[in-house]
Order: structure tokens, then sequence, then C-alpha cells
């Protein structure tokens, strides 16, 4: 996935001197502007090739030496950084949040009791992620409204349209367009998907299920809506409900 | 220009650029300083959220920086020599399976 993003022009060096800090309403980012910390990691070549690295290596090295955590704990504070400096300088604070949550889980030691813990919370976390965000759109009154799917898929890709009218996609996009109850059908069953994360809440049985509902939502997400949050893609692994990993850390 | 790579390139390539424009819609004031003054009328009154602001929101010496920037920026992104970039606001309206320009208006010339 490193590689994805370096290949995308998204690691740190790419960004090089970026020049408009955007602190939006997050204290936590207007702290960080105020005492200058992404601008002096963006101004200095030495930093931003310095944490590229340091995420590539940390990752090798977590591959290779799994069991040595110092390469976990490096990689977490590097990633953390990096989507820091990120959010600043792209123009708006991204939810990927995937990589981050994921390899808190590998910081402990399997033999550390309390590991599971983590694992558990994570997946508490994802679950009250997604079927928060269904609660949100039914305050909002947004699921109701018949031609509400239809002017996102208008408004979500319009780069898309811009760049490829012709395209298979395009079509099948501006026939949801075009046939409201078709569109608000899907986003019925989009948020359906997202609802049934709260059943997450209360047990585990339903795993496999929810892990098959995650990866439908995210292919939803990329085809009607052309949101990727590839980070968030790693969030899968929390839903894995197979015996090996049971047993290796105690979910 | 398609935008053959992925999503985040699209949004690394117009998010920073759209930034900069609601700046300037703004004469320069920077637009969450705008909506803060808005919605908190005791803002500058508070010394320590007067002081944060000034360290904060956006100076003009950062906003003259940006077209340079953003053309070396984009030049790597694409892996192309820019000498000048164009900046337009398009508006279009849907019809029949169609988007149609109805409006475009020249926001910047940035050049090298």
């Amino acid at each position: 996935m490193w590689c994805y993003k370096g290949w995308n022009g998204n690691w740190l060096h790419d960004w090089y001197a970026a020049a408009l800090p955007y602190e939006g309403m997050d204290p936590f980012y207007w702290i960080l502007i105020a005492i200058k910390v992404p601008q002096t990691i963006i101004h200095s070549k030495f930093l931003i090739w310095g944490l590229d690295v340091i995420i590539l290596l940390s990752l090798v090295g977590t591959l290779t030496l799994p069991k040595r955590k110092v390469f976990n704990w490096t990689f977490t504070i590097a990633y953390i950084v990096y989507s820091i400096v990120y959010n600043t300088f792209s123009g708006h604070h991204y939810h990927n949040i995937g990589v981050i949550l994921l390899s808190i889980c590998f910081l402990f030691s399997y033999k550390n009791p309390n590991s599971s813990k983590v694992f558990h919370f994570a997946r508490l976390y994802l679950c009250f992620m997604l079927a928060s965000a269904f609660v949100w759109k039914l305050v909002r009154n947004n699921l109701f409204e018949i031609d509400h799917f239809s002017k996102i898929i208008l408004d979500q890709n319009i780069y898309y349209f811009q760049s490829f009218p012709d395209s298979f996609r395009a079509e099948i996009l501006f026939f949801l367009v075009d046939n409201v109850e078709l569109s608000h059908s899907l986003w019925i069953g989009l948020m359906f998907l997202q609802a049934s994360f709260a059943l997450g809440f209360f047990t585990k049985r339903f795993d496999l299920l929810l892990m098959v509902f995650f990866i439908l939502f995210m292919a939803g997400s990329w085809f009607f809506m052309n949101i990727v949050n590839f980070d968030n893609y790693t969030l899968i692994l929390l839903f894995f409900p197979y015996g090996l990993l049971n047993r290796r850390i105690k979910i | 220009m398609p935008f053959e790579k992925g999503r985040d390139t699209k949004d690394l390539i117009v998010g920073p650029l759209d930034y900069y424009f609601r700046h300037l819609k703004l004469d320069g004031q920077d637009p969450i300083e705008a909506f803060v003054l808005s919605k908190l009328q005791h803002f500058e009154q508070n010394k320590f959220l007067k002081w944060t602001g000034k360290q904060v929101f956006t100076k003009s010496k950062e906003l003259n920086l940006f077209p340079q920037w953003y053309l070396s920026f984009l030049s790597n992104q694409i892996q192309a020599e820019i000498q000048e970039l164009t900046v337009y606001q398009v508006k279009y309206k849907y019809e029949k399976s169609k988007l149609i320009e109805v409006d475009r208006e020249l926001l910047a010339v940035f050049e090298d």
C-alpha cells in the first residue's frame, strides 16, 4: 500500500515546500500549525525524505522481524506524523484512519494478555464508525429523499464525468442519475449495509457476514460515489472470523 | 487533462487549488478565519484566541508562494514541464445523460 501511495504521488517528499496549511475546525491542527510542526517538516527535504524512508523500512522490518515491536512503534508514530502533514497540506482533513487504527493493534506482543483488548476496541470503533454514519443520515432525513443519491452520484463523479464521459461506468452512473427510484433503492441498500454494523456491538457471530458487507460497502462507495478510503480497506482484518486469528490473538 | 491515476491523486491535485481559490474569493482572508469570526464574536477580544489566530490563519506570504509551489507540484505529479497554468471555474448542468457546460470563468493564470 505504501508503494501504491508512492506511485500515486502521495509520499511526503512529493509535497516539498507546500505553501498553504489547512487548519480546518480542528483544535489539534490549530495547535500543531501554531507551533509550526507541519510547516517545519514540509520545508525540510531531510525530514520528509527521512519520514518516507522510515515508513518504508519499518514496514520491511515488521514483515521480516515480526516479533521486534520496535518496527511497529516506529511505523505507527511515523505514519501518524505522515497523516497529519498530509491532511494539513492537501486542503482537506481526510478520515483515513484505517492504517493507524490497525497498526496500533499490532503494537503489543500477542503474549501480552491485554493485547486482544486493543483488537476488541478497534473492532468496536469500526462498528461505531459505520453505524453512527447511518444514524447521522437517518437523523438528517437523507435516507428518505428520493433524489438524494442521484445528486450525490453527479456531485461525487464530476471529475470522472469530465475526463471519461463515454466510459461504460459513466453510462451506468448516468443511467442511475436518470432513474431516481433505482438509485434511491441502491442508497437504501448501502445504508442497510452501514446500519448492519450495529450488530457488531452485541455479537461476533456475524463477523463473516460483516466482512462481506464491509467489502460490498467499500466497493459500492467506490463505484457509485468515487469514494476511495484506501487506508480504511485494511480494517477488513478486524472482521476476520476464522480460527487462526482467534487462537493467535484470542479475539 | 484526464486524471488517469487514483482518486488520491485527483484530490491531491484539486484539493490545495480549491483551498487557494477559497482565499481569493474572500480577498485573501483565510476561509476558516472568516467562518470563525462570523460565529464567535468574542474571538478577537480574547487575547489567547487572537494570538492563536495570528499564528494559524493564512498569511499573505503563504498565499503569494502558492502559485509557484503549485506549478512545481503539479509538474511533478503529471511528470511534465509546465510553463503556464490557466485555471477556470466551469459550471455544468446535467441534461439527457450528459454534462453540458453553461459557464466558464477565468480564475487565474500561473506562470513559471
